[in-house]
């Protein structure tokens, strides 16, 4: 359980990494931001015992030079206890994922466009509910990951840029890690 | 100056300040991590364990962390720690690591040194600070309420440091004054481990680990010239600590200190340093241990004689004194149980010629140990720094160590209870005033190519003589399975061998692209606590001028430790025993640092973030004790 330190310092990681790079060195402009609309399936021992669940989040890209984009994300999503015998002890967990790491865009015709993205994220499994048993602290899950994306983009100005994505992700817990199936879509914002 | 010169000069390892402006390596830690002999049980904690290569004794270290070129010697019941001494504070110039028998004007290294040069006091006023924040994983929290009956004896561990310094130098006066703090706790689910909660008070494993740290260096005089030097420092902590004296965890209070003076070429012919270390322990009552106190001090004096010899040729002569000093309250029951007082005084001879093309380095050392043996130690380098067929160094010494007022008078009494048995057994450890000496002997030879890539090969052998380790005695009573608190006695134990192979290369692909490997081979037969392999393999990257990326990979191969093994048939617990072999792992660390310039009101603003062990849950480096877990740590430093 990390509280405010497993939550601060990834954050300020990547308001450092990604966010304030000094303008001289990265043009910001360049900077791409989508709303992230996905539905989660855990699986293994996180999917054994808890249910897949929607999830919301935003997703920003920013140019390196073509094809490379430094990329970040933040992605929230909920899951309720699954049909087990231990449902009455499992609590509801929020999925806070956060994450950083490099995108490859290739065009596939001038409107259409692929993308293959590899992320290192940390997960924080923030347990809620009646059967969260009291810890020392409150008692966070934090967990790093490497999520590997793919993704198909549809770009129709004035239309917002639509992306479609699916992403697989081992979350290293330990000697059996846990994972995580994501698909959803992606609207640019910006 | 140049008596940093001279112990530079008996360096093995010297590893440079890497990525000056990008500050990647700030602390002893960062420089203890990169070599193949230093073990580190936990990474947010900043604490180096040192068990150079073949050398070192986990259970009793010798003298092995030195600054200004004297030997700090008041660690807390023998703990090598970084984190009890105020060296992170300093801003670091540079670590040294010399993995073999070593001297210096004013202390031998039976097993080898690290030396700590702080950077030169700059000439403007200088404001800055450094902030860490570290986070430790420990168990998985997923697994409370998917699993039943967990032990959760590794609890999730969270530490905060900063620290500031105000620094200038005014004519020929130079000060630093540094303070900081570190702060380590756990966080999570309460520890259900059955081995510790039979004998720990619970509230108190629960508070943090504190460490209030100040420092003051003054310098008079310029570089390479007269010069005069006095630093100040305390460590004011409160801990949990799994300290190799005792065979288990305590919880403890206390103050150490440092004030070391040196003054160079400011008398003719004549050297001064002094120095006074001490510290103050106390351990609290535990369940199961009565708690303790004591207060221990050094001091020495060591004035050194320089002979002018005409040329290239250069003779000291150092002589030194020293007062080791044990003084504790009346019924002491840990620790000590009465004061005690040892002098020990040396004199030596160093000698060094140097030519166009080479130089040796000769160095002896008569000395009364502090428990009364005459020790006779000697080195010599004989080294061709450069040269067409590349640079070759030859190293060879037998340095004799006494034993220290611990290992010869220390005593720890716990108890526990035996369910089974309804009774209290009592564990025990005892030092041994019938100690001998020790004297490891050792060759290094050292080849580096010429120019690039560089490849360095080094053939090293050592062999200890009258080790003393921490040996266990008595039946052995375990409360449960896995249960391997050993009662003990300090003894000399024979002798041991190690030799081995360490090859490695630095190489620069590109102008931003720099990858370092090493492979080390160690012949471990009669040294199993050190891995027989150990591989690293690293990459930094810098991606754009302010921003750069490190990845590195290590590998350790098992060891086993006498200290942890543990026979079934002695196992009247459980019958299981242990083989007190931490097995093999791999290691994967990386780190992003970004340079962000002058940001809003600070200047050189530079941040990092690191993360260590990311491929692990945990990493043992022995077999019980504290772990280094999956970690992730940042770093600001910034300056006014």
């Amino acid at each position: 359980m990390i509280s405010v330190a497993r939550i601060c310092i990834p954050a300020m990681a990547f308001v450092l990494l990604t966010g304030t790079v000094r303008a001289q060195e990265v043009d910001l402009s360049g900077t791409r931001v989508f709303l992230a609309a996905q539905w989660v399936f855990p699986q293994k021992e996180f999917g054994t015992f808890w249910k897949d669940g929607p999830a919301l989040g935003i997703v920003a890209d920013l140019p390196l030079g073509a094809p490379v984009f430094l990329s970040g994300l933040v992605i929230a999503s909920w899951h309720g206890p699954a049909e087990t015998p231990r449902k009455h002890k499992i609590p509801q967990v929020l999925l806070l994922q956060l994450g950083g790491g490099m995108a490859i865009r290739s065009d596939l015709s001038p409107s259409l466009a692929g993308s293959v993205s590899a992320h290192l994220v940390n997960n924080m499994f923030v347990m809620t509910g009646p059967a969260v048993r009291p810890g020392i602290e409150n008692a966070v899950e934090s967990e790093f990951g490497i999520s590997l994306c793919a993704a198909v983009s549809f770009a129709s100005p004035p239309f917002p840029p639509v992306s479609v994505t699916g992403s697989y992700q081992p979350i290293l817990v330990g000697p059996e890690p846990v994972s995580i199936v994501s698909i959803g879509f992606l609207v640019g914002l910006r | 100056m140049m008596r940093c010169l001279t112990v530079l000069a008996l360096l093995t390892i010297s590893l440079a300040r890497g990525q000056q402006g990008l500050l990647l390596d700030q602390r002893v830690t960062d420089w203890a991590r990169a070599t193949s002999s230093i073990q580190l049980p936990s990474a947010t904690r900043y604490v180096p364990v040192a068990v150079a290569r073949g050398l070192g004794t986990w259970s009793a270290p010798e003298n092995t962390f030195s600054f200004m070129s004297m030997p700090f010697e008041a660690f807390p019941l023998n703990l090598v720690s970084a984190d009890y001494f105020p060296a992170d504070l300093l801003i670091l110039d540079s670590v040294s690591i010399v993995q073999r028998p070593a001297l210096s004007e004013s202390g031998s290294f039976a097993g080898g040194v690290i030396e700590v040069f702080p950077s030169e006091i700059p000439d403007t006023l200088v404001i800055g600070g450094r902030v860490f924040g570290g986070s430790e994983t420990g168990d998985v929290i997923l697994h409370e309420y998917t699993r039943d009956n967990l032990a959760f004896c590794n609890r999730n561990k969270i530490g905060f440091s900063g620290s500031g310094s105000i620094s200038n130098k005014v004519h020929d006066v130079g000060y630093r004054l540094t303070v900081g703090s570190f702060s380590y706790f756990s966080t999570g689910y309460a520890d259900r481990d059955k081995i510790l909660i039979p004998y720990i008070n619970l509230p108190t494993f629960s508070r943090p680990n504190r460490h209030t740290l100040g420092s003051l260096e003054l310098t008079y005089g310029a570089r390479d010239h007269e010069n005069v030097v006095v630093f100040g420092g305390f460590n004011a902590f409160q801990a949990w600590e799994h300290v190799p004296f005792l065979p288990s965890f305590g919880f403890f209070s206390g103050t150490l200190g440092t004030i070391r003076v040196s003054m160079e070429r400011v008398i003719p012919f004549v050297d001064l340093f002094a120095k006074r270390d001490a510290v103050d322990l106390s351990m609290q009552r535990q369940l199961g241990a009565e708690g303790g106190s004591y207060r221990a001090s050094v001091v020495s004096a060591n004035p050194v004689l320089r002979v002018p010899l005409a040329g290239k040729i250069a003779l000291r002569v150092p002589v030194s004194y020293a007062l080791h000093s044990v003084d504790v309250d009346d019924n002491n029951r840990q620790f000590f149980l009465e004061d005690r007082q040892k002098e020990n005084w040396s004199v030596g001879i160093q000698l060094r010629v140097e030519s166009d093309d080479w130089r040796v380095e000769a160095d002896g050392r008569y000395e009364k140990g502090i428990n009364g043996s005459r020790l006779r130690s000697a080195t010599i380098g004989i080294i061709q720094p450069s040269g067409d067929p590349g640079s070759i160094e030859l190293h060879a010494g037998s340095v004799e160590r006494s034993p220290t007022l611990l290992e010869m008078y220390g005593e720890y009494t716990m108890w526990r209870y035996r369910p089974d048995l309804a009774r209290n057994d009592t564990l025990r450890v005892q030092g041994n005033d019938q100690l001998k000496t020790s004297r490891s002997t050792g060759i290094e030879i050292v080849y580096t190519l010429p120019g690039e890539p560089r490849i360095r090969g080094t053939f090293f052998s050592t062999r200890t003589e009258n080790l003393v380790r921490r040996v266990s005695s008595g039946a052995l009573r375990s409360a449960y399975p896995g249960d391997l608190v050993l009662p003990g006695r300090y003894a000399n134990v024979g002798s041991r061998t190690l030799a081995g192979l360490e090859i490695e290369t630095d190489s620069k692909l590109t102008d931003r692209v720099n990858v370092t490997m090493r492979y080390s081979f160690s012949a471990n037969k009669h040294a199993p606590e050190v891995p027989r392999h150990q591989v690293m393999a690293g990459v930094t990257v810098i991606l754009i001028p302010s921003t750069m990326i490190r990845m590195s990979v290590k590998g350790i191969s098992k060891t086993r430790w006498e200290e942890f093994r543990l026979d079934p048939a002695r196992d009247e617990k459980s019958g299981i025993g242990s083989d007190g072999i931490a097995p093999e792992y791999w290691s994967v660390d990386c780190s992003f640092v970004q340079d962000f310039g002058s940001t809003w009101f600070l200047n050189n603003v530079t941040a990092r973030l690191e993360m260590q062990n990311l491929l692990n849950r945990e990493q043992r480096t022995f077999p019980i004790g504290v772990t280094t877990d999956f970690a992730v740590i940042g770093y600001v430093t910034f300056r006014l």
